[in-house]
């Protein structure tokens, strides 16, 4: 195997041409992406309600924001959620991943297809509507079911066996991630992409060497696929802070019952859109964007020796 | 350096060129632009509305007026705020819109500064603004300027399934607003009577929904009315009053309904029945207090269609007697945006005229089955409903005026935080068998007071 | 696709399970035995929702409100299909949205792949630094950028209000998510081929083009189905952006049934959302071909 050892100028040239690969993002970012977000940096140093031009109040939206009690309210309650939706959304999704990846089911393409079909609709206004009736405490089918099944007198009254689900503050954000795992497809997808990638020699090798199901999961397809994987925990991350849209349908936009719905970005658009605080929102996502800037740099440091790269030895990948 | 590198180079900069081609304006209706001065309309998405907006109101409108064409913006109400603000921060032209739909409700949008004065037109104009219900068009009018015109009004209403009552042999509720004998617990008593299997929702008939909104508009049923005397005037309130002896009742009186008397379902259930529908819609429910949108909602549910009944409409009972505000009224007016002047602005204010025409206003309530805010063609409205006596439906309809108040959410500057903090805190109260109203109250009363004040710190008004 | 086995995958397990200790091939049946049946009787949770719209898209409009709701429609009103799609004009829609969604496509799989390329396998100081900033765009909320970007397209030379171009021109310019998805698959190519591909003279642009590719067509494939699919349901820009009606996509078509305080026709709702994604299954299905196993050969370092 070849070793580099990068001359200055062929270092000097493959810098360049970094540049040119990364190039359309760079004019992407300052012809379009760059602006809008210092923009919203700058607001969150002011007063701004739309109608009237921004007036410039220093750090007091940030003072402010201190002082809030619903937003550490919504701060938790996203950060539970996140907490909750994250990791079950990888295990899901990648058990998922691996039944639709098995060799010898008949009508694969099928079942891709059909499992895939949730996260068409997922984090729409539709499906948020449909959950709501699903884990409705009178009528939704699912506590009908844990009322037939599982509590023996739950069979009538019907629905007081189960949860109260979105009624329920303690019930609200595992109510919400139930809602999210349902959308597992998008990350099934990208494991389903990522399985492809894992050479079929390395099982043939472990197989030889007497490697059972698990062990060959353990030691071939978990690392092999541990970028893929770093990649659906720093992204789900990102997102599952900023989740909105089914918060907004559910409670309808109030945060109900005692906060347990008010999430972050919730809280944040109320400001921005419904009382025209977009200087204090602005404070609030960026206060946001630190929060999951750190989380995702210590992600990334602390994946270096987890995940698995192919990139040459020298190279301080993150 | 790599030649072939620069190759690339230069390739990209063709592809970037040739992307802004694509991004250059494709051309659409260039020549004759310049001909026709335009005003934006924006509008909500509705089933009903739209078409008329589209196929009736527009074309009847630039044929009245071929130098001006109106873009209809159309935008489903939970977003309209995004679109609107986006809209007005770029200075992007928008002309004729309604403050109600979606973000925080016209006081706000007034003590913005967003609104245009439309007095001094009308006064030029001579506008006869007598055609209007008068307690409805003074809803926008504040200190003296008119701020919009009102199309479409209505009060709170008891909604009730004739079939139900007919079939139990129970009398219908009065039609009057001053029937005093129509009481909180006469309407309790009809709906315990009424009510069946409340505890297997599935199956359940209930006596009574209660949905009034907002949620603090409750007391005003019990003459606890909670705001200072002044706010609905000025949009600002030192405090609120969810403690007095009324306001207290009024609370838990809609408590016991659910879980002491259990004729109505509680607020899973309601959004379980709403989910699956709508709750009166499904006739599984005798009566149901609310806003007056069922006038148009139910208008499909006719004895005429498989699975529907007859209904009728009664006032909201009294839960104090003598209570002399109990219906909420909700009034949607269309409005110009500040800061416009010249042509801009007359034909923005032609345009509303337009609107407020009373053929468009008919051909509004013709479309929408809402009901109209102009005197006269309110005696066409009247006749629509099958199952109720012309004459009855003007009692009920119009004392609701007499009885009213227009909504907070439309009257208090920042409703939308105020809504959330009260809807929050009695959310876990309307849910939980044990609730007690006067051990909760004191809470919701004093952060409802503290959002009061931050709010009029925010726009910087100060208490007298 | 799957290769055929003699067994029948319904079998029941028991059946087929020799009682000693299992041949490869034996292994790999019943494995694939239980996988069939886990995925059997998945469906029915995965599906419930869709037959649910399905039922309710043949009701008639006051049926559609009964409780208890009825499962099987009396009798199936294929005519709300015809009329959800007419009453307003969503071949138009449809049409709109292909446009919008495909130019979006072309230009992610192409600018994404490109510039992940750089990010996972060129050196260049600062690189690390570079990609955490394109992380970073993704994580300022959108809410508060929405305004400062509408000012901007409003400000901008050209026309690009009520157009799709300030959203097709930027995705043509890289999307965060898109890049890091990209840049984790190229991680894992070994770089033996570059350097191998390197000292026969190739440029790194043929490099990407004649082997990082090919070689990434299942995680080209998912990016394709993801960005088609994103945009063809995406909402929140088209909102901004667009204002004639004629110009809206299906997603903004379907918010046109939205009608406040309850009146919305659920029915014709359901009809449209059904059409609205049933070309993403159709996409989704053909694309899914692409994820073949065994494209990189090896992948041991040494």
């Amino acid at each position: 195997m070849l070793s580099i050892l990068p001359r200055p100028k062929m270092a000097r040239n493959e810098a360049l041409w970094f540049w040119l690969f990364i190039s359309p993002w760079i004019v992407g970012l300052i012809l379009f992406r760059g602006g809008p977000i210092l923009a919203s940096l700058a607001l969150s140093f002011t007063e701004y309600n739309v109608a009237d031009p921004p007036s410039p109040v220093g750090f007091e939206n940030y003072a402010r924001l201190l002082r809030d009690d619903i937003f550490y309210k919504s701060l938790k309650v996203s950060g539970l959620y996140t907490l909750m939706a994250v990791p079950l959304g990888i295990v899901v999704s990648l058990l998922m991943a691996m039944l639709l990846n098995q060799k010898g089911v008949p009508f694969l393409g099928v079942f891709r297809t059909l499992y895939y079909i949730p996260a068409l609709v997922a984090g729409s206004v539709a499906v948020a509507l449909l959950f709501q009736w699903l884990l409705n405490p009178s009528f939704g089918i699912i506590n009908f079911l844990i009322s037939r099944f599982v509590g023996e007198e739950g069979l009538v009254p019907l629905g007081l066996s189960g949860p109260r689900w979105f009624f329920d503050p303690n019930w609200v954000v595992p109510s919400f991630v139930l809602m999210s795992l349902w959308g597992f497809g998008g990350s099934m997808l990208i494991y389903l992409a990522g399985l492809q990638g894992v050479p079929t020699a390395l099982y043939e090798a472990a197989r030889i060497d007497g490697a059972g199901a698990f062990r060959r999961f353990r030691n071939v397809t978990l690392p092999m696929i541990s970028p893929v994987i770093l990649f659906t925990f720093i992204t789900g991350m990102i997102g599952s802070f900023q989740i909105f849209t089914p918060a907004y349908i559910v409670s309808g936009g109030v945060g109900g019952p005692a906060y347990a719905s008010m999430f972050y970005v919730l809280y944040l658009y109320l400001n921005a859109f419904r009382r025209y605080r977009f200087g204090f929102a602005s404070t609030q996502a960026w206060f946001l964007f630190i929060i999951i800037l750190i989380l995702t740099i210590i992600a990334l440091r602390a994946s270096r020796s987890a995940v698995y790269y192919e990139s040459p030895g020298d190279d301080k990948m993150i | 350096m790599n030649r072939r590198l620069l190759t690339w180079l230069g390739l990209l900069a063709v592809l970037s060129v040739v992307l802004a081609a694509c991004a250059a304006p494709a051309g659409d209706a260039g020549a004759e632009e310049s001909m026709q001065r335009e005003i934006v309309w924006m509008a909500r998405t509705n089933v009903v509305e739209n078409p008329w907006e589209q196929d009736v109101a527009i074309p009847a409108f630039e044929a009245a007026n071929p130098d001006i064409k109106v873009n209809l913006l159309i935008v489903d109400q939970p977003d309209i705020a995004v679109k609107r603000e986006a809209m007005i921060a770029a200075g992007e032209p928008l002309h004729v819109w309604s403050p109600n739909w979606g973000g925080n409700g016209f006081a706000s949008d007034r003590v913005r500064g967003l609104l245009h004065d439309l007095s001094p037109l009308i006064e030029r104009d001579g506008l006869d603004t007598s055609v209007f219900i008068p307690e409805v068009l003074a809803i926008y009018e504040n200190e003296g300027r008119q701020y919009g015109f009102p199309f479409l009004t209505t009060g709170s209403y008891t909604f009730y399934n004739m079939d139900l009552f007919d079939a139990a042999g129970v009398e219908y509720p009065p039609v009057s607003w001053d029937d005093e004998t129509w009481t909180w617990d006469r309407a309790l008593a009809i709906a315990q009577e009424l009510t069946v299997n409340p505890d297997d929702p599935m199956n359940a008939t209930y006596g009574w929904v209660e949905g009034i909104w907002p949620a603090e508009a409750i007391t005003w049923l019990f003459d606890a009315f909670p705001w200072p005397e002044d706010a609905f005037d000025t949009g600002f309130a030192q405090s609120i009053d969810f403690t007095s002896e009324g306001a207290v009742k009024a609370f838990q009186s809609r408590h016991d309904l659910t879980y002491k008397h259990k004729v109505a379902p509680d607020a899973a259930a309601i959004e379980g029945l709403s989910a699956l529908g709508g709750d009166f819609q499904s006739g599984k429910v005798a009566m149901k207090t609310t806003g007056g949108w069922g006038w148009w909602v139910y208008s499909p549910v006719t004895p005429d269609v498989e699975g529907g009944f007859c209904w009728g409409v009664a006032p909201l009972p009294f839960g104090a007697p003598g209570a002399p505000t109990r219906a909420v009224i909700f009034t949607d007016p269309w409005v110009i945006t500040a800061g416009m002047e010249g042509q801009e602005l007359e034909d923005s204010w032609t345009f509303i005229k337009y609107l407020i025409s009373e053929d468009a206003a008919r051909a509004y309530m013709q479309a929408t089955n809402t009901p109209p805010t102009q005197h006269k063609l309110l005696e066409e409205w009247y006749q629509q409903f099958g199952c109720m006596d012309p004459a009855d439906v003007k009692d009920v309809y119009q004392g609701a005026f007499t009885n009213g108040l227009e909504s907070s959410n439309h009257l208090m500057v920042g409703f939308d935080e105020l809504n959330s903090t009260w809807d929050n805190l009695l959310g876990v109260f309307w849910s939980d068998p044990e609730g007690d109203a006067a051990s909760l109250l004191p809470d919701v009363e004093a952060a409802v007071g503290e959002a009061l004040l931050r709010i009029a710190e925010e726009e910087d008004y100060s208490f007298e | 696709m799957a290769e055929q086995t003699a067994a029948q995958p319904f079998a029941p397990v028991a059946d087929r399970v020799p009682t000693r200790s299992l041949s490869i091939r034996g292994q790999e049946r019943l494995m694939a035995g239980i996988a069939t049946a886990i995925l059997v009787l998945g469906l029915t949770v995965v599906l419930f929702p869709l037959f649910w719209m399905l039922s309710t898209s043949l009701k008639g409009e006051i049926e559609a409100l009964k409780i208890p709701p009825n499962w099987i429609p009396k009798s199936f009103q294929w005519v709300n299909y015809r009329d959800a799609l007419t009453h307003n004009p969503f071949g138009t829609y449809f049409r709109n949205t292909f446009y919008f969604a495909g130019m979006v496509v072309i230009g992610e799989v192409l600018s994404n792949s490109f510039i992940a390329y750089g990010f996972a396998r060129l050196r260049a100081p600062g690189r690390n630094v570079l990609f955490i900033m394109v992380l970073a765009t993704l994580m300022v909320p959108a809410e508060v950028t929405i305004i400062p970007t509408y000012v901007l397209f409003a400000n901008l030379p050209g026309q690009w209000l009520n157009t799709y171009n300030p959203l097709i021109i930027p995705a043509w310019l890289g999307s965060a998510y898109l890049i890091f998805l990209l840049r984790q698959f190229y991680l894992g190519i070994p770089f033996e081929y570059d350097e191998s591909a390197r000292l026969e003279g190739a440029s790194r642009f043929g490099i990407w083009w004649r082997i990082i590719l090919p070689l990434s067509k299942p995680a080209l494939g998912a990016v394709a189905i993801m960005s088609f699919i994103f945009h063809w349901n995406t909402f929140q820009g088209p909102l901004i952006y667009i204002n004639d009606n004629a110009k809206f996509p299906v997603s903004l078509g379907l918010s046109m049934f939205r009608t406040p305080f309850g009146g919305t026709p659920q029915h014709w709702y359901m009809a449209a959302s059904l059409a609205v994604i049933a070309p993403c299954i159709v996409v989704f299905f053909i694309a899914q071909r692409y994820f073949i196993q065994g494209i990189v050969v090896s992948g041991v370092k040494g």
